[in-house]
């Protein structure tokens, strides 16, 4: 049976299987975690810092209490990697050869694609490093050493990088053709900023914002004023701002067509920028710039009255009567960037009426034959996955292009997606509150450009990653084994199992909690990967390793707020340092069958280490998980009389964390 | 459904102890739904049966497998297959499985691993009750579908008798008065004058078992193969 997908997955545009790494770091497993990002994303430390998480606006906990912090997860996942990450494969040359232009996120990650695919690849890039518009991002929010690791990992697989290359420039498109490339795919970003044509444009401190990041990011000396005036709502307008006060600007401030709430910008780096004293003007649009002595002293700002039309269409109207005028001594025009089509110059890629490359956006084709597009050039501006996903569509059709002569665009990836919360099961779920993260103050950050999120600790991202609802992974029910028994269904504390002739799953309301699968008198139920045999598997793998500590067993529900190291800590304390260790997702899924099977294998004491009640968030399952597993033990002292069971609460033999602010005690 | 109940650990060792090689045979049906012997009650005793026989001395493999209705053959008899056939099998179905497994299994010895009580109906769940005892003359139609043979302790026809107390049996007084229930069924449907006014013959229990193992045959569903 394919499951649906939980919608935080649908969401993302690489379809990354969000609530499997959400599930690994809540079972302490955090390189596996780390192996299920990167195996659709080359990004993985990138999208933990900067990615604009469209999986968090669509995690269901967000309709309960707050939605699972999954860009802080990712983070959490990419920097507790302790083991070193093995060896990129870089297989053979079989293919024939591919040149990408551009070694951005949609350059590099259809780089890494081809190259994984058999294909010789080079990269030619117009700057000194790759990561393209990366690069630009603050290092307060992306630093240096984050954005190296991902450009390093994915280099190292064999990938031909020519830096300080320019396509047009340094190297037209017909010598890549000449060179034998059997196609081209073009992800050179947009890398110029849009100007204004505003009375007054011209006058000194009168910026645009791509050169000024350009040049903070080489480290040129940049002189900003102490009053500054940013143009645009975008991200870009606030990490523009955003640098200028850590530049040392003493008063910034945004102005923007939109609306409070039309900001294109994200809410976190809105909320980010007012914690750093920066001054916001929605609704206010430039009229001319303000000069003297041919500086700039200022801008003159009209009201605006309306952006969007009736049809959606950017389409700013103005009150001119409304004006205002801004003391600036420096003002940055942020208000977005274009493709520059230098390049095209005497190849047959044709641009439009309007001075953009013709291209299929399906198929990522141009006019001249195997030349590709892919990312922001393609498509206009977009975030860094959405450039990740396009990179890898493009290395899909490439392929499929240069193997068959074919153009087809890849399968989609769509499946159903989990819906709503019915409002009766969302009544009865447990409310827990999200992990706040360490941040640095807003006053105290502006000093440098030192990272000011922080990251979670262990403690705190084990606990918010069992937070997870794991939609979609509820049960998924053996048609052929189901006795039609109705146990799940009248079980089900959410009424996650409907009866439509033979018992049938409904996601909706589920969170995957297990009990039906324990209860399931056939084993005819499978939560998530988890049949039950996992368990059996473990026990024999303890025994086989540790046969003299198999007089006592230790089984942890992995929500029980504990990590590998923490077990292993418990592990060397008395009475559990002579017991084996087990792990079961949680302890709703454990089924009276697998103690038996440990008190078969000699095991007769058990200890069961579970979620404090607060922390849980399956408290009536655990409930339900006492009784049957007490009953199952008194089932064995007919044969083994000295069987015992202890449930142990985790609050009970881990110490509070005190690390994490403001985490629930 | 069929209702069973698993038979006491030492009452299967017993049975099974002078065999080497033994199959617990789990059955996916009634006895699944009951909670007695589907796969995962039978993996139970399948773990805790073993310690016993060490306890005992007694030296003896034990295998688990559960099919879909031990009732059927042909669910059964893959899991017979090959070479590596046991000694004993022990049946975890009801009666009727059991018994088709002693007529087909030749010299493997077949014991039953569940008392098999009665035809019943879920109360809810873990509680089982039994409604009818499969008399082969059904009277329902005159009873208000509750039945007077299965659920009155004497199985009368024209009751309740004088040892009905407050609804409850004198048999057992935790047990409902079958006939109170007929009554007020009766009465709340607004039918009490045609309980008055019936009286129920008595039974031919040539129908029941009565006239030895019943068999229903019927020719137009039979299966001629070319």
């Amino acid at each position: 049976m394919e499951r649906p997908f939980p919608p935080c997955q649908a969401a993302c545009p690489v379809r990354t299987d969000t609530r499997e790494y959400v599930n690994l770091i809540a079972w302490g497993r955090f390189e596996e975690a780390l192996q299920v990002i990167r195996k659709v994303n080359p990004f993985p430390s990138v999208c933990g810092r900067i990615c604009q998480h469209p999986c968090e606006a669509k995690c269901r906990r967000g309709t309960l209490d707050a939605a699972i912090a999954l860009k802080e997860l990712k983070r959490f996942a990419t920097e507790i990697e302790t083991a070193p990450q093995p060896v990129p494969e870089r297989p053979p040359v079989t293919r024939g050869t591919v040149a990408v232009v551009g070694a951005g996120p949609a350059g590099l990650t259809a780089a890494q694609d081809l190259r994984g695919m058999g294909y010789g690849v080079t990269v030619i890039e117009r700057l000194g490093r790759p990561g393209g518009m990366l690069n630009l991002i603050p290092k307060y929010r992306l630093p240096d050493r984050v954005l190296s690791k991902d450009l390093e990992a994915i280099i190292a697989r064999g990938i031909d990088l020519r830096c300080n290359c320019e396509i047009g420039r340094d190297v037209q498109l017909s010598d890549l053709q000449a060179e034998g490339y059997q196609a081209v795919i073009v992800c050179a970003g947009l890398s110029r900023s849009r100007g204004l044509a505003l009375p007054g444009f011209g006058a000194e401190r009168f910026v645009a914002a791509v050169p000024l990041m350009m040049d903070v990011w080489a480290g040129n000396p940049v002189s900003v004023g102490r009053k500054a005036l940013v143009i645009g709502g975008g991200n870009v307008a606030a990490d523009v701002a955003r640098t200028l006060r850590r530049l040392g600007a003493e008063q910034v401030t945004m102005a923007c067509v939109e609306s409070r709430a039309e900001l294109p910008a994200s809410e976190e780096e809105i909320a980010a920028a007012l914690e750093e004293g920066i001054h916001l003007m929605p609704s206010w649009a430039p009229k001319r710039v303000l000069k003297r002595d041919g500086r700039v002293a200022g801008l003159e700002l009209m009201c605006v009255t309306r952006v969007f039309d009736d049809k959606g269409r950017f389409s700013p109207q103005y009150d001119p009567a409304h004006v205002k005028a801004v003391a600036a001594d420096m003002v940055v025009l942020t208000i977005g960037q274009a493709g520059d089509t230098s390049w095209t110059v005497g190849s047959a890629v044709k641009l439009d009426r309007r001075g953009r490359i013709l291209a299929d956006r399906e198929l990522h084709t141009t006019s001249e034959p195997r030349v590709f597009l892919a990312g922001e050039v393609l498509n206009g501006p977009g975030s860094a996955i959405q450039a990740i996903a396009d990179g890898r569509r493009a290395a899909a059709i490439v392929d499929e292009f240069l193997r068959t002569g074919l153009l087809k665009t890849p399968p989609p990836e769509d499946r159903a997606v989990v819906g709503e919360f019915p409002k009766a099961a969302c009544d009865k779920l447990h409310r827990l509150d999200r992990m706040p993260m360490r941040q640095v103050p807003g006053p105290e950050r502006v000093g440098g450009f030192q990272e000011h999120d922080l990251g979670y600790d262990q403690a705190a991202a084990l606990r918010e990653a069992a937070r997870c609802l794991n939609c979609g992974a509820g049960p998924a029910i053996d048609e052929v084994k189901c006795a039609s028994c109705l146990a799940c269904f009248r079980l089900c504390p959410l009424d996650g199992v409907k009866i439509q002739k033979k018992m049938v799953a409904a996601p909706e309301a589920c969170q995957a909690c297990g009990l039906c699968a324990a209860e399931c008198p056939q084993g005819a139920i499978t939560i998530g990967h988890w049949t039950g045999e996992q368990f059996r598997e473990q026990i024999d793998r303890n025994l086989d390793a540790e046969p003299a500590r198999a007089r006592a067993a230790v089984v942890l529900c992995a929500h029980a707020e504990m990590s590998r190291s923490e077990l292993d800590a418990l592990a060397l304390r008395a009475p559990h340092a002579a017991a084996v260790h087990l792990r079961v997702p949680c302890v709703t899924h454990l089924a009276a069958r697998d103690l038996l099977r440990l008190i078969a294998n000699g095991i007769e004491e058990i200890r069961v280490v579970l979620c404090s009640p607060a922390a849980c968030k399956h408290p009536s399952g655990q409930q339900r998980a006492r009784q049957v597993l007490t009953a199952a033990v008194q089932r064995a002292r007919a044969v083994r009389p000295a069987a015992t069971i202890e449930f142990i609460e985790a609050g009970q033999v881990l110490p509070a964390n005190p690390s994490v602010q403001g985490a629930p005690q | 459904m069929i209702v069973v109940r698993r038979k006491p650990l030492e009452s299967i060792l017993a049975f099974i102890s002078p065999y080497r090689k033994v199959l617990l045979l789990g059955c996916g049906s009634c006895a699944a739904v009951c909670f007695a012997g589907g796969e995962k009650e039978t993996e139970e005793v399948a773990c805790l049966l073993p310690l016993m026989a060490a306890d005992k001395g007694i030296d003896v493999e034990v295998r688990a497998a559960t099919c879909q209705r031990v009732c059927d053959w042909e669910f059964v008899e893959p899991l017979l297959a090959g070479d590596d056939k046991p000694e004993a099998v022990v049946s975890f179905s009801c009666g009727a499985g059991t018994n088709l497994l002693a007529d087909r299994l030749g010299a493997i010895r077949v014991f039953p691993g569940v008392d098999t009580l009665f035809i019943g109906a879920t109360l809810e769940h873990g509680t089982w009750q039994e409604m009818c005892i499969g008399c082969g003359d059904c009277v329902l139609d005159r009873t208000f579908g509750i039945c007077p043979i299965a659920r009155c302790s004497k199985s009368i026809l024209n009751g309740p008798c004088g040892g009905s107390k407050d609804g409850k049996c004198e048999i057992n007084p935790e047990t409902d008065c079958g006939w109170i229930k007929i009554v007020e069924r009766a009465k709340a449907l607004g039918r009490l004058e045609d309980l008055a006014a019936t009286y129920i013959a008595p039974k031919n229990w040539a129908s029941s078992h009565h006239g030895g193992p019943r068999r229903v045959k019927r020719e137009d569903l039979k299966i001629a193969k070319p």
